[in-house]
């Protein structure tokens, strides 16, 4: 289990590479709170009957180009990866998210799933989720979800219905769209600290 | 709330027409029953007087007490004491239920209510409603069954104590158990004065609960109005009697399902 919280500037390209060996899981927690570009490459090359759950909670500030490809290479069989990443893009700024699962020929009964959103907060946010899937084998399960968009009306409705006022509404909907993410943090007190940037963030 | 008056109110979404030149008037502590055909209005009415996006107020006007309604944003007449209970209500990630419900009191009585008063009334209304507390801690109606959502939307409304409630069929899918809490949490806030629009699908809910008074809406428009016996003569004859008896003749529903388009068969006997 590896938490990764990225409150820096981590302008330029960044790499990370993971390699998981035969019948071990790799849990990876990203926030990324960073305040500048970001061009972050990730590549996890799944050994035989491995895993690996890798999430990503991020926030685009006005101005700011961030992206982030994320590939899961499923090298040999029965291997397993999820990726979930989720984005606040806030004024102006770009975000990207490019998954790519790549399943290669010979990794049979491998199941990989990647899940994006992204909720844009002004109509000048320009917000991409691509995720891609290579298969080049049989008995493989394989699926993802994107979504771009503003927050969903039909839940501002429903809870400015309770009396809370559409700022309260807008907030909690977008920041909640992270929380699941940030909740998986093992170090709780991390997730506390990125509970309090959140709640100082102009939403 | 003393009276909300409805005055040739024409209404649409998505380019259809939907409410035609409706009129209405609802006094304090009455309870109605709200009936018509599928696919001609009742839901609709209920979601642009709670204030729903979705619509548009092509002509017409909505007073409450005297003010504008349509001026009115949606939190705003939540705090003036309206409550909507959903036809489905939307699934939202990351908002734990309890901690919206507490945000939604709050609001609704103008003052924090204290962490110690707030769990003893969620107790109270959990176990009123046979709502699982654990649900309470997760995110809101996120993995509810059909049943959960009604019974939270049910919890909802006894915490927060409407004046003026709109309950868009809360009995679907909910067996005769929770259907008996349902009604027993109504006739409550009846007795304190809460008054009541509700749309039903089955006449099993009006038997318990007797409203006593009857609007039909056909085409768009209240078509007749009369007391609580009318929904009872329509659960056991069906909408023909509407064009045997007072000569309304029910056009068929052509228009795609709009958003929020409810159902409205009222009898399925049995019960």
């Amino acid at each position: 289990m590896i938490d990764c919280l990225f409150d820096d500037d981590l302008s330029g390209n960044n790499e990370l590479e993971f390699s998981i060996d035969e019948g071990t899981q790799l849990d990876l927690n990203m926030v990324d709170l960073s305040i500048g570009d970001m061009d972050m490459h990730l590549s996890v090359h799944l050994g035989r009957g491995s895993s690996c759950n890798i999430r990503l909670a991020s926030v685009c500030q006005p101005g700011m180009k961030k992206v982030f490809a994320f590939d899961t290479i499923h090298d040999e069989g029965n291997t397993l990866s999820r990726t979930k990443m989720a984005g606040i893009n806030l004024g102006d700024g770009t975000l990207r998210f490019i998954g790519t699962s790549d399943v290669v020929n010979g990794a049979h009964g491998s199941d990989t799933r990647q899940e994006g959103r992204i909720t844009n907060l002004s109509e000048g946010s320009r917000s991409e989720v691509s995720p891609a899937l290579l298969i080049k084998d049989n008995e493989v399960n394989a699926s993802h979800g994107a979504a771009v968009g503003a927050y969903d009306p039909e839940a501002m409705y429903y809870l400015m219905s309770r009396g809370l006022t559409e700022a309260e509404s807008r907030r909690l909907i977008t920041v909640g769209s992270l929380i699941p993410i940030i909740d998986s943090l093992s170090d709780k007190s991390l997730a506390a600290e990125v509970y309090n940037s959140l709640e100082a963030l102009k939403i | 709330m003393e009276e909300l008056i409805i005055r040739g109110l024409s209404v649409q979404a998505g380019g259809n027409q939907i409410l035609h030149n409706l009129n209405l008037t609802v006094r304090k502590g009455e309870c109605i029953a709200l009936l018509g055909p599928n696919g001609h209005g009742k839901s609709t009415l209920l979601n642009v007087l709670m204030g729903s996006p979705q619509y548009e107020v092509t002509s017409g006007t909505i007073t409450l007490d005297g003010e504008d309604l349509l001026k009115m944003s949606v939190d705003t007449r939540a705090r003036k004491g309206m409550f909507m209970a959903f036809q489905s209500p939307p699934e939202v990630p990351g908002v734990v239920a309890s901690e919206f419900y507490r945000a939604g009191v709050n609001a609704r009585r103008g003052q924090p209510v204290g962490a110690y008063a707030f769990r003893k009334e969620m107790e109270d209304a959990c176990r009123r409603t046979g709502f699982n507390p654990e649900l309470a801690a997760r995110n809101l109606n996120a993995g509810y069954s059909g049943g959960e959502k009604k019974r939270n939307e049910v919890l909802q409304m006894i915490l927060l104590q409407p004046d003026l409630a709109f309950l868009d069929e809360i009995d679907s899918g909910l067996d005769v158990d929770a259907l008996a809490l349902v009604a027993d949490a109504v006739n409550d806030l009846r007795q304190k004065g809460t008054t009541f629009l509700m749309i039903s699908h089955y006449d099993r809910l009006y038997k318990l609960i007797r409203p006593e008074r009857t609007a039909v809406i056909v085409n768009g428009t209240i078509a007749v109005e009369g007391d609580g016996s009318l929904a009872d003569k329509i659960a056991s004859q069906g909408y023909s009697v509407l064009e045997r008896e007072y000569g309304i003749h029910i056009k068929k529903e052509k228009r795609p399902a709009s958003p929020s388009c409810g159902s409205g068969a009222v009898n399925i006997g049995g019960i």
